[in-house]
């Protein structure tokens, strides 16, 4: 058997060397090693190690994989209607997606984050941010489900966002595009950008217990284009990162008009600092206009406030909160390495990746090492703030993660490949191929204090020729590198919806045993719940009409409505009698305009329906329940607009029309 | 952004390469799955050797443990909870020695009940069987989804009616009579999650119906 094992190491070693020769591994037939599909597979019925949240970029929703399968479990929406869960669809979940704007079915969900304690990922919720209208969103981690969702004022794009702090304290939004504040006058010409446009860093603060977001204070700043931001942690906990470009200040041809510069900035803010003046009462209150949408699991209903005051801290104005580093290039990603000395600055047309030390920069702001300023924010000398570079990294550096054992791992999306270096020494370790573009990386805790390292994952953009062609538009994907060795080894390529950014994993552990199951009917507090069948019923108030409907294995209650009229606004208010987990039941009736509902075990909700036609409407359970999941049907008489048939409702007792009739008389 | 340009550039710079090295990488490729198949043979045989060897082995160890159940895997097979929603046949413990047809299976052993109805109690029944049981059993003999409930306090003793109000699941799987009832109705009787108070309440509710005073 040795001598088997000898002769597979020489061909495979013959193999490899021909293949490397030949050309480099950047077409389908990558190198994957002998035992790369042991190292993702996941027997049937067995767990994953890792939740993985994935965005879904312009799908607006938040996917979640188990890894290292790459199995999909569930997309969550989030900022998009979602037809299949009801979400947006049915009355009690409309109100999350109200926004200043009014109702915004669709938005684009660039970064995750988990919530942490003491820089560490807690489980207890996961944030990803809207891109287009700018808001934050809040998952509950024991229903996946949007909890709550708030509004930004003075933003063009939240796109430097959500980012948390290491105990959750803030969340924070930094606008992508710098607009004129909500405030002021916005009907200016578009070339006043460098007076007019202003942008502003959010911090969103989070409830301790129960997780509520509030703006706690916004901080205005010069007009730029706010990207990314990092919390520090452990020694530069207290201060926020943010990375800048287009401080040149253009509003057209960014492309090229906001790639002039040799450095753009990486803006320190000291949030500590920023409290302080927030306290002594140095903010300015602002009238803007937002809304705060928050989802109850009592009332199974969403509450949306429009809210109308914010705080403003004043950047220039104020001194000591904010400093500007300069960084190569139109700097991406601005990550911060598990002991919170470095930031790595990722300049994504830069050759080099510098990498700042919270040291030196605190040891520049005392002794006021600057070049000048920016709009009035103090300039820190790049030498300054510098630790190192890496040289030669690769081309178009993103994102970085750390891996916990003093080494980073950097995507490099014009180069396709992943870069493993370390943070001491800044030395080039090792590479790996990406297939295609990859964005986004993603090692479990990777942006915690003690990361997971035993994957590195690859959100790419582009993939080409990796899987059966599907038209015009292809597959996104993640690929999965095994890092616990000394070099990444590509163990799995697998699909992602709409376009992955940011994502991030944690150890199941953390979140797999604190699941809600069911909800309990006997705390159900919606206004239309039906407890019980006897509650069962249906109610006329002018042309509205309220159903209280019941569904269980395998029937409705009631099941046949009469007296419905053309133009009637029937509002189907189902509740789940069931308490057993995993058996949802669906609703739905012909001719909704909307979608179908799925009401999860002791839940209530609400399906608006206009009848258009007159006749009989069939409605029936959409979601495969038991054995006679087909019976669970009923029917709808829709009579014409002003006629008298009597409102009549029944499950199992129906009389056939004549004997109704001589029964009524 | 400038990105896109110099990705496009790269992409046109790579499909030349791959154009002009088309020829190569087909030798190539053929090569390498020869190579494969080679390689592959020898695993599978390699596989089998291992094969033999283990379960000789099992073989072996099987005959010292034969009175062991099965193994965790099957064992999570029989109570994945997809069984419990659709019609699947019910996983029979046959021969399942330790399963007592009067207590039935679950955390009550001796349950008491009076010789007089406990009226409160029973009052209590009441409301949980109306949100939690009525949509599937009538109160008289009439099967409704699942059988009614005359007589039932009489035909089960109430140990075993504790147990499968709160167990149900398991009891379905382990009771030769419940997996008759299940024949019959097709529906597998939902856990409502009822708390030990619920479940002593609906007893008590049950008793009532069956006329204790």
């Amino acid at each position: 058997m040795k001598n088997i094992n000898y002769k597979i190491a020489s061909l495979a070693a013959i193999c490899t060397v021909a293949g490397m020769v030949s050309c480099k591994p950047k077409s389908v037939e990558n190198a994957v090693t002998g035992d790369a599909s042991v190292k993702a597979y996941v027997a049937p019925g067995k767990y994953d190690e890792f939740y993985n949240f994935v965005s879904g970029g312009f799908s607006g929703q938040m996917s979640v994989y188990g890894l290292p399968s790459g199995r999909l479990f569930r997309v969550i929406p989030v900022f998009s209607t979602d037809p299949e869960k009801g979400y947006g669809y049915s009355e009690e979940t409309k109100p999350m997606l109200n926004t200043s704007h009014g109702f915004v079915p669709w938005d684009d969900l660039h970064h995750v984050q988990l919530s942490k304690t003491a820089g560490e990922i807690d489980g207890r919720w996961v944030f990803g941010n809207a891109n287009n209208t700018p808001r934050i969103a809040r998952i509950d981690l024991t229903t996946f489900r949007t909890n709550e969702i708030i509004e930004l004022p003075n933003s063009g794009g939240n796109h430097s966002s959500p980012f948390i702090t290491e105990n959750t304290e803030y969340v924070v939004a930094g606008t992508r595009f710098s607009v004129p504040p909500d405030d002021a006058n916005g009907d200016v010409p578009i070339n006043t950008y460098k007076q007019n446009f202003k942008g502003t860093l959010s911090f969103v603060s989070v409830g301790k217990e129960d997780g509520k977001m509030d703006i706690a204070f916004q901080i205005l700043c010069p007009g730029v284009n706010f990207d990314l931001s990092r919390a520090g942690k452990g020694v530069s906990h207290g201060w926020f990162f943010f990375s800048c470009y287009n401080t040149e200040q253009a509003s057209t041809l960014l492309e090229v008009n906001a790639s002039q510069r040799d450095k753009d900035f990486i803006l320190a803010v000291n949030w500590k600092k920023a409290e302080e003046y927030l306290k002594a009462g140095k903010g300015r209150k602002q009238a803007v206009k937002y809304a705060h949408n928050v989802y109850s699991d009592v009332t199974h209903s969403a509450t949306s406030e429009i809210k109308t005051e914010v705080t403003v801290l004043d950047s220039k104005e104020l001194a000591d909160i904010c400093y500007f580093i300069p960084c190569p290039k139109s700097p991406h990603g601005c990550d911060v390495d598990p002991t919170g000395e470095y930031i790595v600055g990722s300049g994504k047309l830069a050759a080099l990746i510098p990498v700042f030390s919270f040291d030196k920069i605190q040891k520049a702001i005392a002794a006021k090492s600057y070049d000048g300023d920016f709009e009035g924010i103090p300039v820190i000398k790049y030498e300054s703030a510098l630790y190192g570079e890496v040289k030669k990294p690769g081309l178009g550096p993103l994102h970085t993660e750390f891996d916990g054992k003093g080494n980073a791992y950097t995507s490099m999306f014009v180069s396709s490949e992943l870069v493993k270096w370390n943070i001491k020494d800044l030395k080039v370790l090792d590479r790996a191929s990406t297939f295609y573009s990859v964005g986004h990386l993603c090692i479990p805790g990777g942006d915690t204090k003690t990361p997971n390292a035993k994957y590195v994952i690859a959100y790419n953009k582009i993939t080409k020729d990796r899987y059966l062609p599907t038209g015009p538009e292809l597959s996104q994907s993640a690929q999965l590198y095994d890092i616990s060795g000394d070099k990444m080894q590509l163990i799995l390529d697998f699909p992602t919806i709409g376009e992955p950014h940011y994502a991030q994993a944690c150890a199941a552990s953390v979140i797999k045993d604190k699941q809600v199951k069911i909800f309990k009917i006997g705390e159900n507090k919606h206004p239309y719940v039906a407890m019980g069948e006897k509650e069962a019923k249906v109610v006329r108030e002018g042309n509205k009409v309220h159903v209280y409907m019941t569904a269980i294995r395998s029937h409705l209650t009631p099941d046949n409505i009469e007296g419905i009229k053309v133009g009637d606004e029937v509002y189907f208010h189902v509740t789940n009698l069931e308490q057993d987990w995993d058996v949802p039941h669906g609703f739905a009736i012909k001719g909704a305009s909307n979608a179908e509902l799925l009401i999860m075990p002791g839940e209530t909700q609400t399906l608006k329906w206009v009848p258009t036609k007159v006749g009989i409407s069939p409605m029936y359970c959409t979601d495969f329940c038991s054995a006679l999941h087909q019976e669970m049907t009923g029917y709808v008489r829709v009579s014409p607009a002003g006629s008298s048939t009597p409102l009549h409702f029944s499950t199992g007792t129906n009389l056939a029309a004549s004997e109704g009739s001589k029964a009524k008389k | 952004m400038l990105l896109n340009q110099i990705f496009v550039m790269l992409n046109i710079k790579l499909e030349k390469k791959v154009k002009k090295s088309f020829k190569f990488m087909k030798i190539l490729i053929l090569c390498i799955h020869l190579i494969y198949v080679l390689l592959n043979q020898i695993k599978l045989n390699l596989i089998k050797m291992k094969k033999l060897i283990t379960s000789s082995i099992i073989g072996i160890l099987g005959l010292l443990i034969v009175s062991c159940g099965g193994d965790k895997s099957t064992e999570q097979t029989a109570a994945a909870p997809a069984a419990s929603n659709e019609t699947a046949a019910p996983a029979a413990d046959n021969g399942n020695p330790s399963y007592d047809p009067e207590r039935g299976e679950g955390k009550f052993k001796d349950v008491e009940v009076g010789a007089t109805l406990d009226v409160a109690m029973a009052d209590a029944g009441t409301k949980v069987y109306d949100v939690k049981c009525s949509s599937c059993h009538k109160l008289t003999d009439e099967k409704l989804v699942g059988p009614g409930w005359a007589g039932v306090s009489k035909r089960r003793t109430p140990t075993w009616l504790m147990n499968f109000i709160t167990n149900t699941n398991d009891m379905i799987d382990k009771d030769p009579e419940l997996q008759a009832q299940l024949e019959l109705c097709l529906v597998r009787m939902p856990n409502q999650s009822l708390s030990d108070d619920e479940a002593r309440q609906l007893l008590e509710f049950m008793r009532k119906n069956d006329g204790v005073k």
